[in-house]
């Protein structure tokens, strides 16, 4: 259960998120929506550790996530996707997936120098995982592809790759469809309710394209100015005069 | 979530992996090949300067590689790497004028003083962003310059190490001997290259271009990003100092100019000249330099122009180091001729 509970973050005199409780179960998919400004991502970013919250805090079973740096919290299970892919261009996809594997790969540099037998059987274990996650995302057959080859679509599979090799048990995903064509969309909306399905993982999608989270998560959280100011199943949360004024009235062709 | 066994269609999908093991293997069959050839060279060539050239190229090329490491693979500009090049020349050269013992042990033995010493300015450098990293490492790098110019009982002050340093054979290897430390400088440049590179090539390697690329996405993939910045400084520093203790061996002593600020530019120099996206780019930066330096020193008293010129040449006119031209050209031709 991730939970967050009273949070609120100013940046000077603006409150990007003002005084927002929520919980995320394991297993839940939703989708966290609103016009630009109006605190998803601080709401985000306060979760995976990159900001301290003003007040409030963000609690992961028994471990409160925001008194801890953007790494531990990474290996407390919590992964991030981010709108646009950074992956080093210059390696294969295999190699950009094998930096995710600390859990796999837990030795010392001199025993790497050295080639040492266990280094040798946690790389073999480390390969198959990044085979496993390749076939998962269907680019097995990229594998040994340099990334700076592969189109945009395949470079956000290889970064949400990149967050399955940490063993997390919820993912945060920044607008994961941009710029994806329709064949891409389909697929990951299939991966994901996958990974919800047999890893029982949470999942919290930000995005402005409403057909995609309606159709695929079970809930809609909507933010307005810092405030929460809807949460529940999508066909009641899109009935609510309230998240129809602020945010798919201006933005009804998104 | 315990494991991502992708189920049923796993099988039949994984793809070929090739494994990464024959790269290494022949990695380490090219660095024994440039061994053998290195030393069979004085069987054919008899001349003492070509020796003390690839000897020199041996200390600077490994400072100048471990450099790379910094700068090209992790993206810190390092504008002190020179301090652990003195350091390890002056920790070498005094352990054996003051305490007389077996070079393997002094070897080993100012490995370990460098390694203290990276960990703790390290240890403050690498949190500092870009220039500030850049300015701090140089500020260091004149505190052991001082140091070594102020602390005359022990450094001998501007005059450095004379005397020369002490080199008694062990098991045989007398370095004191001109063929037997060529040899060694050989082995110790190639043993010191295939680690680098096996730093470069493992998974901590890739860790490092990520953190280059981006270190805020880095943390977010669970990357301490300053436990790993701090270990490849220390780990460069280390190789470094290697360079420093072979220049030590070969000119018998140490002098204050193997820590002033002007080492660290030349492997910056060295890095630009031969390209930092190669593995190998600096070690040609490095022949190419010491190339350029003996020739040009020869002609002229003015040096410093005809390098700068060389320099604004490699920056402004090709935009990158020579090793990066050649590898893109050869790229090039390989795919016009593959149509």
């Amino acid at each position: 259960m991730l939970e967050i509970r009273n949070l609120s973050k100013s940046f000077g005199g603006v409150k990007a998120t003002d005084n927002v409780s929520l919980d995320f179960a394991d297993g839940s998919l939703t989708a966290v929506i609103g016009p630009n400004g109006a605190g998803k991502s601080t709401l985000l970013n306060c979760i995976s550790g990159i900001t301290r919250p003003t007040r409030g805090r963000v609690r992961l079973d028994d471990t409160t996530l925001s008194a801890l740096s953007a790494s531990s919290v990474a290996h407390q299970g919590v992964g991030r996707v981010f709108q646009h892919p950074e992956l080093v261009t210059e390696l294969s996809v295999h190699d950009n997936l094998l930096v995710a594997c600390h859990r796999a790969l837990d030795y010392g540099l001199i025993g790497e120098l050295l080639r040492l037998p266990n280094v040798r059987q946690q790389e073999r274990a480390a390969a198959d995982k990044v085979a496993d996650v390749l076939a998962r995302l269907g680019i097995a057959d990229s594998a040994d592809k340099r990334v700076g080859s592969l189109p945009y679509g395949h470079r956000k599979l290889i970064d949400l790759g990149r967050a399955l090799l940490m063993d997390i048990r919820f993912l945060l995903l920044d607008e994961p469809i941009a710029g994806l064509n329709d064949v891409e969309v389909a697929r990951l909306g299939e991966i994901l309710l996958s990974l919800r399905r047999e890893f029982g993982l949470g999942i919290l999608i930000v995005e402005h394209n409403m057909p995609f989270v309606s159709r695929l998560c079970d809930r809609l959280v909507v933010l307005d100015l810092g405030q929460l100011i809807a949460n529940g199943p999508p066909a009641d949360v899109l009935a609510d005069a309230k998240v129809m004024a602020s945010y798919l009235g201006e933005a009804a062709d998104a | 979530m315990t494991e991502l066994q992708a189920g049923q269609g796993a099988q039949s999908l994984k793809a070929p992996r090739v494994d990464a093991r024959p790269q290494r293997y022949r990695d380490v069959l090219i660095a024994l090949a440039a061994f053998v050839v290195l030393a069979l060279l004085p069987a054919f060539f008899g001349s003492k300067q070509l020796l003390d050239f690839i000897i020199r190229c041996a200390a600077y090329g490994l400072f100048a590689t471990s450099l790379n490491l910094l700068v090209g693979y992790t993206g810190l500009i390092s504008f002190g790497h020179g301090m652990f090049f003195g350091l390890g020349a002056y920790g070498f050269g005094l352990m054996m004028q003051k305490t007389g013992v077996p070079i393997p042990v002094a070897f080993v033995a100012t490995l370990v003083i460098t390694f203290v010493v990276a960990a703790v300015i390290g240890a403050i450098c690498v949190r500092l962003k870009e220039i500030y990293f850049a300015f701090v490492t140089l500020a260091f790098q004149m505190l052991i310059h001082s140091t070594i110019l102020s602390w005359q009982s022990l450094t001998g002050g501007d005059q450095g190490l004379r005397g020369g340093i002490p080199r008694p054979a062990f098991l045989g290897v007398d370095l004191s001997n001109h063929l037997h430390l060529y040899i060694t400088s050989c082995a110790l440049l190639v043993i010191g290259l295939l680690l680098m590179r096996q730093i470069a090539q493992s998974p901590f390697g890739y860790t490092l271009r990520m953190i280059r690329d981006n270190a805020t996405r880095a943390s977010f993939i669970g990357i301490d990003v300053w436990r790993a910045k701090l270990t490849i400084f220390v780990l460069a520093a280390l190789f470094a100092s290697t360079g420093g203790m072979i220049m030590a061996l070969f000119v018998s002593g140490a002098y204050p100019e193997f820590a002033y600020w002007t080492i660290s530019g030349e492997g910056i120099f060295i890095n630009m000249l031969g390209g930092v996206t190669t593995f190998l780019g600096p070690m040609l930066g490095t022949m190419l330099f010491l190339i350029l330096n003996d020739t040009v020193t020869r002609l002229t008293e003015y040096h410093g122009i005809v390098l700068g010129i060389v320099i604004l040449f490699f920056a402004i006119g090709l935009r990158k180091g020579l090793m990066d031209f050649v590898v893109e050209r050869v790229a090039l031709r390989r795919r016009e001729a593959n149509g």
